[in-house]
């Protein structure tokens, strides 16, 4: 395959810069896997969690989440790179707040459904 | 007495850490696959629930005659994330040599940057797999 027309703009950043962008990706990659991972385990592992079709609709949402972060996670890596072959600042991307809000909301929702489990 | 500096490697082992990113990445690639095998496995060999009761418990497993429609469909389910799994060690095991390979040449950096068909495959793997997830989710109701 060809690199994207993007790639051949600008400079070619530092290689230690391509490095790092690529291994933001591969964590935001890995924060994907571990939300699949999650949701087929509580699937699997936690079956009276919930009533059934909750349970499956809270791990249905966290592997769709999954999905769409790992898309985010290509786009944000080649964002990143566009930035820093045009030397303009870094995309600010809501991203992080989006995660962070995402991993709470599933922590307090487990919490409360463990806690009243019967 | 001070050792010898390699000038050759980044002092910030930049490459090698890279590389260590990626196998952490396969490494929680397989535990969603062995999770969804494991799914699989269950429905194979759990007695089906609402077949006939003589004919299906005494086989059971593979040829089991309630289930075998979710059974085939969670194998699908598996076959796929095992391919998503292969797609990604093969991404991985290439960037994995292109950085090995890249340690001596720092100063030609332009051979060292991750080619975007690798984070587009990495990236569609992962969409694959999640997709297999939620077949797998699905067909476990």
């Amino acid at each position: 395959m060809r690199e994207p027309a993007w790639r051949r703009t600008g400079k070619t950043p530092d290689y230690r810069f391509s490095l790092a962008n690529e291994r933001t990706f591969l964590a935001w990659v890995r924060t994907a896997l571990a939300l699949l991972a999650g949701a087929v385990a509580i699937d699997q592992l936690a079956p009276e969690i919930a009533p059934p079709v909750v349970r499956i609709l809270l791990c249905l949402a966290l592997a769709v989440i999954g999905a769409v972060l790992a898309v985010v996670s290509y786009r944000r890596w080649a964002h990143q790179e566009q930035a820093m072959r045009n030397d303009v600042e870094l995309p600010h991307s809501w991203l992080m707040l989006g995660m962070t809000v995402i991993v709470s909301l599933a922590a307090i929702v487990f919490a409360v459904l463990i806690l009243v489990r019967p | 007495m001070e050792p010898a500096v390699d000038v050759s490697r980044d002092p910030g082992l930049q490459p090698e850490r890279t590389a260590l990113a990626w196998r952490r990445t396969i490494m929680s690639a397989i535990v969603a696959d062995i999770l969804i095998w494991r799914g699989w496995f269950h429905a194979l060999a759990a007695p089906a629930d609402d077949g006939s009761a003589g004919a299906s418990s005494a086989d059971g497993g593979l040829f089991a005659a309630g289930h075998s429609a979710q059974v085939v469909g969670l194998g699908v389910c598996a076959m796929v994330a095992c391919l998503t799994t292969i797609v990604l060690v093969v991404c991985a095991v290439g960037r994995i040599r292109m950085l090995h390979a890249g340690v001596g040449v720092l100063e030609r950096s332009g051979h060292i940057a991750v080619p975007t068909l690798i984070v587009r495959s990495a990236s569609a793997a992962i969409v694959a797999l999640a997709l297999a997830a939620m077949g797998a989710l699905a067909l476990g109701f």
